[in-house]
């Protein structure tokens, strides 16, 4: 009787600390589930953003490749997308055949979007074949965050 | 002696379920806050979701519209496209960086046209249970509401508009908001000369 006893009094708390574990186990495990949640949603519309930025990217180039090239070469005079002359050219970029320019543009209504775009021509049998590449991002030109998300668009004609 | 144990070990049995039960109740407590915001969470997600879908078809709307101008079949000059506000989206476009129009388009009829929100305020976008659809001709509102503006770019030589899709809705007493940027360019023939 008096070892019986003795055993059966820590049962309570031993039986306590067992269901808490699981009741708590239970609840990182929702926490965990719904904070994933918010991590996969996030990196969806921060995405979008991204893509939208790299398509504006695109839709710059494009325009000023038809508006502003003259035979051969890309952007014959100055040009500006979003309000932003293009930053950061790639240095020693080779304007021989193929020829490559880089540069990046601020996008958003504060800048606060980035689409850095890579330009190729070079040329064919048939005349020239161009590639146009941009890549969006949703942090601003020249810094760097681990939230970073980047979209790419990629054309060619 | 016998009751005398007895009597020690239900006194000690009393206090430990008290501590046991007070333990218990606290974790209690906590799965319960943590269930809750986890489902609050879930409905934010759900939403946010459904906000940067509609967000995106914001955007693409107006692109839309500007892709259907440049056809050959219409052919609209950039201006009258920026300016009409029968056919185009002059209701959307706001002539200046700090202009405030602001406009709603439907994405859910055949022939697109956006629609002046009357001192920014637009409409509520309705839902359609049966088509699981956003539309406006709806009566059943949703929770959502979608602001389309189209500001032109400063030195950006009246040849580029900024498209700003926001989409807006309010759960508990937060109001959040998904916006997407969307830069446009005159694609309308014959080429501007610069």
């Amino acid at each position: 009787m008096k070892t019986l006893n003795k055993n059966q009094k820590g049962f309570v708390a031993l039986f306590t600390v067992l269901l808490v574990s699981v009741i708590l186990s239970m609840a990182i495990g929702i926490a965990s589930i719904s904070l994933k949640e918010i991590v996969l949603s996030s990196s969806a519309s921060e995405g979008s953003r991204a893509f939208y930025a790299a398509d504006s990217g695109i839709e710059c180039a494009l325009y000023y490749d038809r508006v502003n090239s003259t035979e051969g070469a890309f952007f014959a005079g100055n040009f500006m997308c979003n309000g932003n002359p293009p930053i950061n050219p790639l240095e020693g970029a080779d304007f021989e055949s193929p020829e490559t320019y880089s540069f990046e543009i601020p996008f958003g209504a504060d800048d606060e979007l980035c689409a850095s775009i890579i330009l190729k021509r070079q040329i064919t049998g048939l005349g020239y074949s161009t590639l146009i590449e941009s890549k969006g991002s949703n942090i601003p030109c020249g810094e760097t965050s681990p939230k970073k998300v980047e979209r790419s668009v990629r054309v060619t004609y | 002696m016998n009751i005398f144990f007895k009597t020690e070990n239900k006194g000690f049995t009393l206090v430990e379920t008290l501590v046991a039960v007070a333990i218990f109740a606290t974790s209690i407590t906590a799965l319960i806050s943590i269930t809750a915001r986890g489902i609050n969470n879930n409905i934010f997600v759900k939403n946010k979701l459904i906000a940067s879908y509609l967000s995106q078809e914001g955007v693409e709307l107006v692109r839309n519209m500007r892709d259907s101008a440049v056809l050959p079949e219409n052919s609209v000059p950039w201006d009258v496209f920026l300016s009409d506000t029968e056919n185009w989206i002059g209701e959307c476009y706001s002539s200046t960086v700090q202009g405030s129009n602001a406009c709603y388009v439907d994405g859910a009829t055949s022939e697109l046209s956006a629609f002046e929100c009357i001192d920014g305020v637009c409409p509520v976008l309705g839902f359609d249970e049966q088509s699981s659809t956003y539309s406006y001709s709806v009566i059943t509102d949703s929770i959502f509401t979608r602001t389309i503006t189209v500001r032109p770019i400063e030195s950006g030589n009246n040849q580029e508009v900024l498209v700003d899709s926001i989409v807006e809705w309010s759960q508990g007493s937060n109001t959040y908001r998904v916006s997407y940027k969307y830069n446009l360019f005159n694609w309308f023939d014959p080429p501007p000369q610069l």
